[in-house]
């Protein structure tokens, strides 16, 4: 019987929850709490990386940089994508640091081919000093 | 003639004392009125008590009040008789003075004292004290202020700040309250507030839900309040729903310039392809080169077919100023599929129209050497044409084009005009456009030229800052530090970075100097310059100046303080922030920033980690702008923490800072970031952000 009390008490104060909670968002259509699913995080620095050096041409747009970068970045195993300092969307010179535990370099090209026009490996890009700086 | 003479004696003498016996009495009369003006004048009396005294400024008189920024510089020591300044002097100026100081430091002690005052009698004082509350949020606040937006007799100007306070505070009551207010029709005879109640529902539109946030974005757009749909054509671009479409494509049509391109933009961020056929439709009848260009680059986002047959007729329209914009808008889209349309305005008989094709082509993006030949051999004839203004831009997209390769022609062609030829004036400034091209590509042939004008402080950007800093000798070091001995003081960071011999010297002689006027420009030149050539030895000197109340000096003292070695500076530095005024610290982050030697940085980022976490947003933001600078790979989290703070200011503030600190790899990190944000809002906001940067 006890239990059982217990029970319906648990379920009213369950209900009362949600009926306050239902009062706190109906009148403004809010949403309570936070919507994040997803972030990006801190890695830290000594975590293992390693850096791919590509000449890539993409597909002409005005931010086809951007348009590359939100694309690759998808990849959690991305750590940093560093152009050089041209303008433009053909033979950019970028620099993939990424983190080989879990991102494979083959997988990550086949990645930079899919989003590219035209790929080859390429020498350390030739970025100005001051361009490279944070 | 006896008696005379026995008198002339005394008589002459007397006359001749008599000037400096009345200037005596003069004197004995006027001294000391004078030496109490000097000791005792009214405002330096006060002034000087107000860190001590709260009750100083209670029975003070306009006429004697200190100005604010001397007072400012007590910081939050002031805070204590500001507030009883608010709540117990009888003049009204005066209490509105200490609001507007109250709002400026920011300081949470003062947030009682500032609801209390809620109710003076005064309407200027209760605007200045709402704007107040608005600098530091807190739930407390909101039910003073919306029982004061009630009051039947409350006036539109104390209404309208509360309107705006409203959205720093990030609460569900003020939620609640906007809309209601959003809803609710005015009377004819009262102002419209619906567009900044809207202004602050959009800055609580990380505590609403997604639907229930572009049903009230949807609303706006259909009001007959042109500001507020101008309001919600902005925060359509931010929102990019597709649900937002059929309420932008009639204002393509509206009366207000400023709409109509709000709502053309916001349509092509969207993205959504229902909206190809209107933004088509309505390209024949645009009469604006703006409004063009924005429908152009809308098209280009959603349907490229579309675009390029539209952009076919207008490269082709009987009239140049539209045929001009097609050739933008090309060279903007940067597609060597462009290019044949390009070559046809080449040809074109307004000079303009070539103008804008010459540059447009520069800007294309050839995939392969065929197609680079195949632009390059357009623009040849320009090169080499009759047309100065072409010339001059067909040389520069003939070098873009070849990816940097023709400085030749920049130099020899631009370079070298001849000013008999092409006038003086022209020549000037074609020569002056030249050389910062081949200044930036680190041609040594202009040299002269560049000292000459970073010298003059006509060039001195960071880009020929950085030419000249790296071709310095000896001579071109003198030249440096005389400039800034002059007062050239868009020399210092090259006096700092090429420290010539005698700098130091001359920096330690130009802060004495300046030792009675600690506030002066000289004297926080001159510290930056000791902190960055860094000889310990003046240390002893820059501590001695730090001993003033003047915030600002101090914290440039501290910081050459720790740039000399001094590792004691960094709790100096973190107090002196702590007691700034919170409109003082966005400046104060460049200050601190500076110090950027390895050994300061150690002793002040664990400090400033701690203050990142401070419970006043203004102060934990401004640590992390710092630190930002020195370590964005870890201080951006602090900033993302920053955009999704349950306060709203908070957002804001992180906003501010990430729009404001330079560099690439800033950049990296917040696409990085915008790539993996899973939460609506903060992606917005980054996105926003990045747009900014870019633009």
């Amino acid at each position: 019987m006890k239990a059982l009390l217990r029970s319906v008490a648990r379920g009213v104060g369950i209900v009362a929850a949600l009926g306050l909670v239902a009062c706190q968002t109906g009148g403004s259509g809010a949403a309570v709490g936070p919507k994040t699913s997803s972030r990006d995080v801190y890695v830290p620095a000594d975590v293992a990386r390693s850096e791919v050096v590509l000449r890539v041409s993409l597909p002409p747009a005005a931010d086809c940089e951007e348009r590359f970068d939100l694309e690759l970045y998808r990849e959690r195993g991305v750590d940093l994508i560093d152009w050089d300092a041209r303008s433009g969307c053909s033979g950019r010179g970028v620099d993939i640091t990424y983190f080989p535990e879990r991102l494979p370099e083959p997988r990550l090209l086949e990645r930079v081919r899919e989003l590219a026009t035209d790929v080859a490996p390429a020498p350390r890009p030739d970025v100005a000093p001051e361009a490279k700086k944070p | 003639m006896k008696t005379f003479s026995s008198w002339f004696g005394p008589l002459t003498l007397t006359l001749g004392l008599l000037p400096a016996a009345l200037g005596l009495v003069q004197a004995y009369r006027i001294a000391p009125t004078e030496a109490a003006g000097r000791a005792e004048n009214p405002r330096a009396r006060v002034l000087a008590k107000i860190p001590d005294d709260p009750t100083v400024l209670i029975n003070v008189k306009y006429r004697d009040l200190p100005a604010s920024p001397d007072i400012l510089e007590w910081g939050k020591r002031s805070t204590a008789a500001l507030e009883r300044c608010l709540a117990d002097n009888v003049e009204a100026g005066i209490r509105i003075q200490c609001a507007v100081m109250l709002n400026a430091l920011g300081d949470r002690r003062a947030l009682g004292t500032l609801q209390t005052a809620l109710e003076d009698w005064d309407e200027n004082v209760r605007v200045e004290v709402v704007r107040a509350l608005g600098r530091m949020p807190d739930p407390s606040s909101v039910a003073p202020l919306l029982a004061l937006y009630r009051r039947s007799d409350e006036t539109f100007s104390v209404r309208y700040a509360i309107l705006q306070t409203l959205s720093s505070l990030s609460d569900q009551r003020v939620v609640r309250f906007l809309r209601t207010e959003m809803a609710t029709e005015p009377d004819d005879d009262e102002p419209d507030i619906r567009p900044v109640a809207f202004r602050s529902l959009w800055a609580h539109r990380h505590l609403m839900g997604r639907a229930t946030l572009v049903g009230d974005v949807r609303k706006a757009l259909r009001s007959d309040n042109d500001a507020l749909v101008y309001e919600a054509t902005l925060a359509s671009t931010e929102l990019r729903s597709n649900r937002l479409v059929d309420a932008l494509v009639p204002l393509m049509g509206h009366k207000r310039e400023g709409v109509r391109n709000k709502a053309v933009y916001a349509l092509g961020r969207i993205g959504d392809r229902k909206a190809t056929k209107a933004l088509l439709a309505r390209l024949p009848k645009v009469r604006e080169s703006r409004m063009l260009n924005n429908i152009a680059f809308a098209l280009e986002r959603l349907d490229k077919s579309a675009f390029y047959e539209a952009i076919d007729d207008l490269a082709t329209h009987k009239q140049a100023v539209i045929r001009l914009n097609a050739a933008f808008v090309l060279g903007d889209v940067r597609d060597p599929q462009g290019l044949p349309l390009l070559k046809t305005a080449l040809a074109d008989a307004s000079e303009y129209v070539k103008t804008s094709a010459v540059v447009a082509v520069g800007k294309l993006d050839a995939a392969d050497a065929a197609q680079r030949e195949e632009a390059l051999r357009a623009l040849a004839p320009f090169v080499t044409g009759d047309s100065l203004t072409l010339r001059e831009h067909a040389i520069y997209a003939t070098h873009q084009l070849s990816e940097g390769g023709r400085l030749d022609l920049i130099h020899d062609k631009l370079f070298q005009i001849d000013p008999k030829k092409y006038g003086r004036g022209v020549a000037r400034g074609i020569r002056y456009r030249a050389a910062m091209a081949l200044a930036e590509a680190g041609d040594d042939r202009v040299r002269a030229y560049v000292v000459d004008c970073v010298l003059g402080g006509s060039c001195a950007t960071p880009t020929t800052r950085a030419y000249v800093t790296a071709r310095a000798d000896p001579s071109l070091r003198g030249q440096v530090l005389l400039g800034w001995a002059r007062g050239k003081y868009w020399l210092t960071g090259m006096t700092s970075t090429l420290a010539p011999p005698g700098a130091q010297p001359l920096a330690k002689a130009m802060l004495e100097d300046a030792w009675p006027a600690p506030r002066s420009r000289n004297t926080r030149e001159a510290l930056l310059v000791l902190g960055s050539i860094g000889d310990a030895q003046v240390l002893p000197l820059v501590q001695r100046r730090t001993n003033v109340r003047f915030l600002r000096t101090k914290l440039q003292g501290h910081v050459a303080r720790i740039r000399l070695g001094d590792p004691a500076a960094s709790d100096d530095i973190v107090s002196t922030l702590e007691q700034m005024p919170a409109d003082w610290l966005l400046a104060a982050v460049g200050t601190v920033a500076a110090a950027d030697q390895p050994e300061a940085r150690a002793a002040l980022v664990p400090k400033l980690e701690a203050l990142q976490k401070n419970a006043d947003a203004n102060l934990a933001l401004a640590a992390a702008a710092i630190h930002l600078r020195w370590d964005p790979d870890r201080a951006v989290f602090r900033m993302l923490e920053g955009l999704r703070a349950a306060s709203g200011q908070e957002r804001r503030l992180a906003e501010r800072y990430l729009r404001r600190t330079r560099g690439q790899r800033v950049t990296a990190l917040l696409r990085r970031a915008l790539a993996r944000e899973g939460d609506d809002d903060v992606a917005a906001r980054l996105r926003v952000i990045l747009d900014r940067r870019r633009g």
